[in-house]
């Protein structure tokens, strides 16, 4: 028997995320993969795969999903109940799950991004070198109901790595460098937008919306690129950051860049949650 | 052209040279920016993730952070590109397109249903050479740019919900082609059977930037019979030819 994971709920945005998809930005491909890749790469680490596994990531609420082969999981990322079979699963601590049982990941109470990984892997045929879900370069942007996800590798591993885990960072201080557009701002732009809080409003995994106030200005650029992280700001003092599925161009400028780890932090805030940002220097060593 | 190449960093991973610092006031043929990415990306794929152009610059996405000799190496490599490529291949693309105003009513709107007005902006879209700049907004997404400021138009206050694919709509000073069904602000103004992107096939698209393209107008029967035929089916896209010296 051919096993599988067959998707009961697919919970309210749940996608199948690798590390990425690279090499393709140049016909305007996203580069895709985790939102929160620091909760992703923990993920993998907890059932002993390899770094870039394909995992699944959920928003807000989690999937139900029923095994039909052995297999070991792990639940990171937002304070969430895990349920398999009715009884209660610890987050970040690997756990056996067999033919027949019934995981749910339910909905998020600290947080808003789940990653559930497998130790057998998920997915055989890679698209344009990923896994990871973006429609239209995959035939669909998330799971379906119904959907058999099929293991990747025949066995499972039942060696675990040990790691020491931090406590997810809920607060919204984030850590940024000066993007390439930020000294064209004048001295009291940038100090309004490094003294603000700003609103976190319509958000998906193609970009987070902040609202902006008095952060009016006639600062126009060039179309150029951008990437995950990056921060831009428009006419109306509104500010953009491009998440993993966001465009590879964009023609605001782009005042500000989130570090990796910053990007993860984000991506846990649901819209109405206040974040505020903190330069870091860049690291002149290479230079 | 004189090289002199200057990186700024941009985030953790990633480095921007601008044009203006490469060729001292001298922009570059789009083809010759697309050309020299594409040799960086597969020269040093070991390193690099991904190289992509704009007006202005070129942005270099590296796995993990670049060193100083990897940077170095990427300078020798544009200073020897500049001095080996004095010429570059490129094609004109002719494309077909249905104007019937069931496709290309937002021009009609912005034309305030003129009739007169709109076939005219029709005609002087006919007369324009477009060249494709780079891909972005979506896969397969390609710009054009060429447009006389005349026929401008600005970008929808709100975008439609749903945009067909083979879409021909003008942006400010763009057009583009909408690869597949999408959300989209631009203004519709006519419609191709042809299809830009195809995922099942490596590489998904075959238009490469420096690519020149010409529309030229189709009937609505004549849309609608090749619309209905297998992709295979569909009459070959003319093309010819031309050599970018510099």
């Amino acid at each position: 028997m051919k096993s599988s994971i067959k998707v009961i709920d697919p919970g309210f945005y749940s996608s199948i995320q690798d590390v990425g998809r690279y090499g393709y930005r140049n016909i305007g491909f996203p580069v895709s993969g985790p939102m929160d890749m620091h909760s992703y790469t923990i993920a993998n680490k907890l059932v002993g795969n390899s770094n870039n596994e394909a995992v699944l990531e959920t928003t807000l609420k989690g999937p139900k999903l029923l095994f039909s082969g052995p297999c070991f999981v792990a639940v990171t990322g937002a304070i969430t109940p895990v349920i398999k079979n009715d009884i209660n699963m610890e987050l970040n601590k690997p756990f056996f799950c067999d033919l027949g049982d019934i995981l749910e990941v339910g909905v998020v109470e600290k947080g808003y991004r789940n990653y559930i990984s497998f130790s057998r892997g998920i997915c055989r045929k890679k698209i344009f070198g990923s896994y990871s879900q973006y429609y239209p370069i995959t035939e669909s942007a998330t799971i379906k109901k119904g959907q058999n996800i099929n293991f990747t590798n025949p066995f499972y591993n039942n060696y675990f790595n040990k790691i020491k885990l931090k406590d997810m960072i809920f607060n919204g201080k984030l850590k940024v460098f000066e993007g390439p557009y930020w000294n064209n701002l004048d001295n009291i732009l940038k100090r309004k937008i490094l003294n603000k809080e700003f609103k976190v409003g319509l958000n998906d995994r193609m970009a987070y919306r902040l609202a902006g106030a008095d952060t009016m200005n006639k600062i126009s650029s060039l179309s150029a690129s951008v990437m995950p992280g990056t921060v831009q700001l428009t006419p109306k003092g509104d500010l953009i950051i491009v998440m993993r599925d966001g465009q590879v161009t964009g023609g605001y400028p782009r005042i500000l860049q989130l570090t990796e780890s910053s990007q993860s932090v984000l991506s846990q805030f649901s819209k109405g949650k206040l974040i505020s940002f903190k330069i870091s220097e860049y690291d002149r060593s290479h230079h | 052209m004189t090289f002199k190449t200057d990186f700024n960093t941009f985030g953790e991973k990633a480095i921007i040279i601008d044009f203006k610092n490469i060729t001292k006031n001298y922009n570059p043929p789009i083809a010759w920016k697309s050309e020299l990415c594409l040799s960086i990306q597969k020269e040093f794929d070991d390193f690099l993730e991904d190289v992509i152009f704009s007006l202005s610059e070129i942005t270099f996405f590296f796995k993990i952070s670049p060193t100083k000799n990897q940077k170095q190496e990427i300078k020798n490599w544009i200073k020897n590109f500049s001095l080996n490529n004095q010429s570059i291949i490129r094609n004109i693309w002719k494309i077909p397109v249905c104007f019937d105003i069931t496709f290309s009513k937002d021009v009609f709107l912005k034309n305030k249903g003129d009739l007169i007005l709109h076939e005219l902006y029709i005609s002087e879209f006919l007369k324009c050479k477009f060249e494709v700049q780079h891909y972005g907004f979506l896969p397969g997404f390609f710009y054009l740019s060429g447009l006389p400021l005349k026929l401008y138009l600005p970008r929808k206050s709100s975008p439609e919900k749903s945009i067909d694919p083979g879409t021909i709509a003008v942006g400010e000073s763009y057009a583009g082609i909408y690869p597949q069904k999408s959300p989209g602000g631009w203004n519709r103004i006519g419609r191709t059977y042809y299809s830009f992107f195809n995922r099942k096939k490596n590489p998904p698209c075959f238009i490469l930037p420096g690519d020149r393209v010409k529309f030229f107008p189709i009937n609505l029967d004549e849309y609608q019979l090749e619309k209905k035929k297998n992709i295979n089916e569909i009459k070959i896209l003319k093309s010819s030819p031309f050599e970018i010296i510099y």
